[in-house]
């Protein structure tokens, strides 16, 4: 190592002038000339040489004419937009280097020896004096140089705008949730999906320091002069992982506006304990507060006190229908090719709508630029299997997964007769490509497709899938506009058959389309402001299916549900401003507005009588594109940030927000037959204000971050359901339903440690969520118009996941998890009718369920850290629900010969052990 | 919306683990509430009601409510006193003249306390003759917590004309010839060794006479006809006595108003058809009984009108399933004293004759005993009747 110091300090010392002060002028005509011929004729004509790599330079040009021209503003022009380095020595020898700056400075020993106090000195004893040390110890730094961004000609601008963008070195890809922290102005901004981050700055110069998770800490000094774009490029890290999280977390936690919001990417939810042995960051999900799920093994999520059908699920921006696989026991889309989500559950920006609760926004991974890669697993239950690598390198890059179960296979093996004639099959497919046509612009196209059948012992099919497709183009006009435009298109189908009774039997179809457009622009003109708008528009077009008789002797009545067409839009404004260095305030106001259009056929009802066959006054006939009904209005959205000191902060947000489809389910749990419904005539779209608070404080030493927030939701225009209500009855759907008003509150406290060899969380929420429907008839009421507990009303939540990684290749994770069991009515009596008991339940969701608990461990070992091998795989033992705790899915009654018997019935009434084998090509490192 | 239990059954194997076991949860709350059930019907005869109050969960039982004045009133001006037979049950003959079908009937009941409860009226609707009844060997479980065991699924078809009623309930009651396990051949008595002759004695056949305690409601509300198939009624497995020789089931339909039959419909969604994946939550049938003093005061049970139409069906054993047997061990006889005397005996000698004799349980040898009767019924056909 002393070596190297050395030859660096002397090449470095050959190098230590002013590159200015060896300028050359020049002078000639050169339009659009080629980098190479250009620096032929430069050679040719003055004691000059270049060395450089031809490939750096074959698309550059030179563009100047005019005598006693700088050749170093001249090369600094042409090779700054290409990020391209050069210097020039005493010797008039041009050295032009690609990526890397050459230093040409010795150090500043002050600057630095704050920064590195707390270090050892890895060389210690090896000789060496104090400042010899202090000088190595500032050629090191010396590799974080100064990059210069704008044009140093033009001066004393008032502001300039940065466009950044932060790479992962090896392979490329963009780095999302990279921070930039301005140490000077003690602030920062992030990168989003494709790596890039934008900044207003006044001129001057800057330390910034760079960092990510999994990628070793950048820091520069920026020279800011005028508008410019700068490129940086991340090593990865492979022991101090976490504690680059906790970095980059705190931006968020606690100087960001956002509130309720999470990000979880699949690689730092590597190790936590799952069922089944399948990663799933929407498992995964449910141990972040606030939300939850009905019951294990089922789909949906509660997000504060809300029904599943209030979350937009996005992956690539395409909307998924339907997230599960398996009646919920998996999430439909393969770990191999999900990156992170982010989900928005407080002020969900003004860019988002239509949903009442959160956005969940899924993002894939990007595909490696430089090199071919593969990865794939196999568990008890599944296989999968993923691709990636450059379509042409350096310029795009494609990826693919698929997965699929073996299940039918384990069913053909059973005894039970009735299962044997089961089966139960899905898959899901996905595929992304991502072109770079130049500098400014960026094209994604993603397609994706899932899919799950089951037959059950012939009496019921089931079938579901979901596809789409996006295409996202984002484009920077100009260094301080930017705009993104995506369309996307979803389709969710499902079709079942119900052949219990012969007579009876059905089929029914059942399909939705999601055609959307959106553009979202951001406008960086005004220093410490952040502004962004843009316009959404989505078709909808659901049929919700014909109720047919199935097999020749069925009887059914075949009934239309009818095909519905909606179109739903939003414009929205927002405005992030930094008031002062301790207030920044986030304000957007969104307007949206729907209109149900026809055909439709809509019945009118006897005024104030209850809306059912027996009131019905005449039919209204609206022909195709005719509007049957719109609503609209404005959707608030402000979000504040007040610094309480370096690492503690207050927020406080408001948010309405409105809704146009909902979901009929009059199930606790989500079921593969419900139906999506838009809002129409009779059914107003319901819409909700919600108000949070919360208080922010990191302790940094402890890699500490913790938050409280409290928050209270209203809901009006909920849905609820009349008791024994059917769906494919009729296609009326207002006679079946009621509508209300929903009052949820709660708090979320949670504590997350990201650094040392414990890692994890624990998060605790209260959530109240409770419903009121008191319309002015007696059959527009439940629960006699009493306010009631919702159905996934589970007030107490606790979590804690905790990591211990023992060396690089052993980690142990453990999970435990509390919550209160969800309401139900009980029987409070029983009486006789013909000797055989029946019971009286109390009002509505009265009682609970037992309480729910569970522990879960997973030991992963990982396979050998040589860097030089073809692949990289690693073991997964997972124990899930080790105390073997029968924890209650439903209580329920059954009369039996007479005698009403209570029951509990448990989905997982002992450990469920599971091993699974993952593997990459590359070694532990790669990506 | 209602899934097949396989589902349940499909994920625990599936995954292995999953559980249903018995679970009573602590409830303190309870309010006791006026229960009255029973229906005019269209056969001529005594027609019954039934008046009690609801009890706790935690200690269920009949609690009649006694004393009260009980009339049912049709809507032709007729009313009809009932008069109370046995605690809470309130009876009155009603000649056929007053039981035609198309006649709304309602109750009104005053308790002792003074206070009154009406029903709404309720429709006597035509009930079609009985179609076919027969069965299919399945194997299916009494409860979520016990094991499936084989027997018979009975069936029954309902074709029923366009203008008679879509809706109806079945109520059941079954009849099973029985035998003891040995013939009786001697009989100790006072020290002394009585000799019966082997013939089939009076002890050995049996027939026992029980009604369900199942609720079996179906209606043709979403079907073009009026027509269903394969409707389950009962299940008879093979862990009774019941389909040793030969089992008889007496099938009333009795026609259902659309009110009655959604009371009846929840009643069976609720105490039958939980415990599923995807259950709603549960919701109290709604009757249509109601207090005059105090329209708040819910009131449980249902008064209806049902016209009647019977149908009685045999079968025979010709299961390949094995018949659950009672169980009778032999004990041998050493010293005549060893057993309370008077007792049956049966000889274990190689020629079925003399000593050494043997003893079992009393029920071994008297079909009595296991709580049928030996008189055969009248409505009972032999095989060789069929």
């Amino acid at each position: 190592m002393y070596k190297i110091f050395i030859i660096l300090f002397f090449s470095s010392f050959m190098f230590s002038t002013q590159a200015q002060e060896n300028d050359i002028l020049i002078s000639g005509n050169f339009i659009n000339e080629p980098f190479l011929n250009f620096v032929q004729t430069i050679e040719n004509s003055y004691d000059a040489h270049f060395y450089f790599n031809k490939d750096w330079v074959e698309d550059i040009t030179v563009k100047a004419s005019g005598n006693k021209l700088s050749l170093f503003s001249l090369l600094k022009e042409s090779l700054d937009p290409k990020d391209i380095h050069f210097f020039i020595d005493k010797n008039h020898n041009v050295f032009i280097t690609n990526t890397n700056t050459v230093i040409t400075r010795l150090p500043d020993y002050k600057i630095y020896r704050n920064i590195f106090e707390e270090n050892t000195d890895e060389d210690e004893g090896n000789g060496l004096t104090t400042t010899e040390k202090a000088y190595i110890k500032g050629r090191k730094t010396r590799q974080a140089t100064t990059i210069n961004i704008g044009n140093p000609q033009v001066s004393g601008g008032k502001k300039a705008i940065i466009n950044g963008k932060i790479r992962e070195k090896e392979s490329k890809e963009p780095l999302l949730g990279a921070t930039v922290y301005i140490e000077e102005m003690q602030t920062g901004v992030a990168s989003d999906i494709d790596g890039q981050f934008n900044m207003v700055i006044t001129p001057g110069r800057y330390t910034a320091v760079f960092r990510c998770l999994g990628m070793k800490e950048e820091q520069y000094f920026l020279q800011v002069y005028t508008n410019g774009t700068i490129e940086v490029e991340m090593e990865k890290e492979l022991i101090a992982i976490n504690e680059v999280t906790i970095k980059a977390d705190r931006y968020h936690n606690v100087r960001g506006t956002q509130m309720g919001y999470e990000r979880l990417t699949i690689k730092s939810i590597k190790e936590i304990p799952v069922v089944m042995g399948e990663r799933d960051l929407l498992k995964v999900a449910q141990m972040l507060p606030g939300v939850q799920n009905v019951g294990e093994g089922s789909s949906g999520f509660n997000i504060r006190g809300s029904s599943a059908d209030q979350n937009m699920f996005y992956i690539n921006k395409v909307p998924v229908y339907n997230t599960s696989h398996l009646f919920g026991f998996f999430t439909s889309f393969s770990p191999d090719i999900v990156n992170d989500f982010t989900l928005f559950k407080s002020n969900i920006p003004a860019k988002y709508g239509g949903r009442l609760a959160s956005v969940f926004d899924i993002t894939t991974r990007q595909g490696n630029k430089t090199q071919y890669t593969m990865r794939g697993g196999i568990s008890p239950v599944t296989g999968h299997i993923a691709a990636e690598g450059p379509l042409i390198k350096d310029k795009s890059s494609f990826s693919v997964s698929a997965r699929s179960t073996y299940s039918d296979w384990i069913l053909s093996k059973l005894k039970d007769a009735d299962l044997r004639n089961s089966n139960a099959a899905f898959y899901d497919l996905a595929a992304n490509v991502k072109i770079e046509p130049g500098p400014y612009s960026l094209v994604k196209v993603f397609g994706y497709y899932s899919h799950d059948q089951f037959t059950l012992s012939s009496t019921h099919t089931y079938e579901y899938s979901n596809s789409g497709g996006s295409i996202i183009w984002r484009q920077r006009f100009n260094p301080s506009f930017f705009g993104e435009f995506v369309s996307t298109f979803g389709n969710y189908n499902f079709n079942t058959v119900n052949n219990v009774n012969v007579s009876e039997a059905y089929s029914h179809s059942y399909n939705i389309n999601h055609y959307e457009f959106r553009s979202d622009f951001t406008l960086l003109i005004f220093k410490n402001q952040n502004i962004s708008f843009g316009a959404n528009s989505i078709y909808y077009n659901l049929n919700r299916g014909y109720i047919k008789p199935y097999g020749l002797e069925s009887l059914r009545m075949p009934i239309d549900l009818g095909v519905e067409n909606g179109i739903e839009g939003a414009f929205y404004l927002s405005d992030e401003i930094i008031l002062h260095p301790k207030l920044t305030v986030n304000g957007g106001l969104r307007y949206s507005f729907y209109n149900y259009l026809g055909p439709a056929a809509v019945t009118g009802y006897i005024p104030n009588s209850p809306l059912n066959e027996n009131n019905i006054l005449d039919t209204l006939y609206f022909s195709k594109g005719d509007l049957v009904k719109t609503y609209s209005g404005p959707e608030f959205r402000v979000a504040l940030n007040y610094l309480l000191g370096k690492n503690n902060s207050i927020k406080f947000s408001y948010n309405r927000i409105r809704q146009y489809i909902f979901m009929l389910s009059n199930t606790v749990a989500l079921s593969p037959t419900d139906q999506w419904k838009l809002s129409d005539y009779h059914i107003r779209p319901p819409y909700a204000d919600q108000v949070s608070a919360g208080y922010y404080h990191d302790f940094p030493n402890k890699g500490i971050s913790s938050s409280v927030e409290v928050y209270n939701k209203w809901i009006y225009n909920v849905l609820e359901y009349k008791d024994g209500a059917s769906f494919i009855s009729t296609e009326s759907i207002e006679t079946q339903t009621l509508q209300g008003d929903q009052n949820a509150y709660g708090v979320e406290v949670m504590i997350k440690k990201n650094t040392g060899k414990l890692t994890g969380w624990l998060a605790y929420s209260y959530s109240k969520s409770v419903i009121t429907v008191n319309g002015p008839l007696i059959e527009e009421k439940i629960n006699f118009g009493n306010s009631y507990p919702a159905n996934y009303d589970r007030p107490h939540g606790l979590n804690l996941v905790t990591n211990i990684r023992s060396n690089r290749r052993l980690s142990m994770s453990a999970n435990l998890v509390y919550n209160t069991g969800r309401p139900i009515s009980y029987p409070v009596s029983v009486y006789y009718i013909n000797d055989v008991e029946y019971v009286n339940y109390s009002s509505r969701n009265k009682y609970r369920i037992p309480d729910y608990f569970r522990i879960d461990l997973s030991i992963n070992l990982e396979g050998n850290l040589k860097s030089e091998k073809l692949a990289h795989s690693y073991w997964m033992l997972n124990i899930y629900n080790l105390t073997g705790r029968k924890n209650a899915y439903s209580v329920f009654y059954q009369t039996e010969n007479g005698k009403i018997k209570g029951y509990k019935m448990s989905i997982f009434g002992q450990p469920l052990i599971t091993l699974s084998w993952n593997f990459k090509l590359g070694n532990y490192a790669s990506e | 919306m209602q899934v097949n239990k396989t589902i349940f059954y499909f994920i625990i194997i599936f995954i292995g683990s999953g559980c249903v076991e018995p679970f009573t949860p602590d409830l303190n709350e309870y309010k006791e509430l006026l229960v009255i059930t029973g229906e005019i019907t269209s056969q001529e005869g005594i027609q019954t009601v039934n008046i009690s109050r609801s009890s706790p969960l935690s200690d269920p039982q009949y609690i009649p409510e006694q004393g009260c004045s009980v009339e049912v009133l049709d809507n032709k001006g007729n009313h009809f006193d009932y008069s109370e037979t046995d605690p809470g049950k309130y009876s009155c003959y009603i000649e056929q003249q007053f039981l035609s079908i198309g006649t709304n009937y309602k109750i009104k009941v005053t308790t002792s306390q003074g206070k009154e409860y009406q029903s709404e009226y309720d429709s006597m609707a035509p009930a079609a003759p009985v179609d076919s009844i027969y069965y299919k060997i399945e194997n299916r479980s009494a409860s979520p917590t016990e094991p499936s065991f084989p027997g018979i699924q009975i069936y029954l078809d309902l074709k029923a004309p366009e203008n008679f009623a879509k809706n109806y309930l079945w109520k059941l009651e079954e009849t099973w010839e029985y035998r003891s396990k040995y013939l009786i051949t001697f009989r100790y008595e006072d020290g002394e060794i009585i000799h019966y002759e082997p013939t089939i004695d009076s002890l050995w056949a049996c027939w026992m006479i029980k009604d369900i305690h199942g609720l079996y409601t179906e209606s043709t509300e979403n079907l073009l006809q009026n027509q269903k198939k394969q409707i389950p009624l009962n299940f008879v497995s093979n862990q009774s006595p019941r389909l040793q020789v030969r089992y008889s089931l007496l099938v009333k339909q009795y026609s259902l108003s659309d009110k009655a039959y959604e009371y009846w419909k929840r009643q069976r969604i609720e105490t039958q058809e939980t415990g599923e994946l995807y259950d709603s939550q549960p919701t109290n049938a709604k009757g249509n009984l109601f207090c005059v003093n105090n329209p708040d005061e819910p009131v449980l049970g249902f008064f209806g009108a049902s016209a009647i139409a019977e149908k009685r069906v045999f079968f025979d054993n010709k299961f390949y399933f094995q018949i659950f047997n009672f169980i009778c061990e032999i004990d041998t006889i050493v010293n005549y004293n060893d057993f309370e005397d008077p007792y049956y005996m049966i000889s274990l000698a190689d020629d079925g004759f003399g000593a050494p004799f043997g003893t079992a349980r009393e029920e071994c040898f008297d079909c009595t005993k296991r709580g049928g009767t030996n008189i055969m019924p009248k409505f009972w056909k032999t095989r060789n009747d069929d």
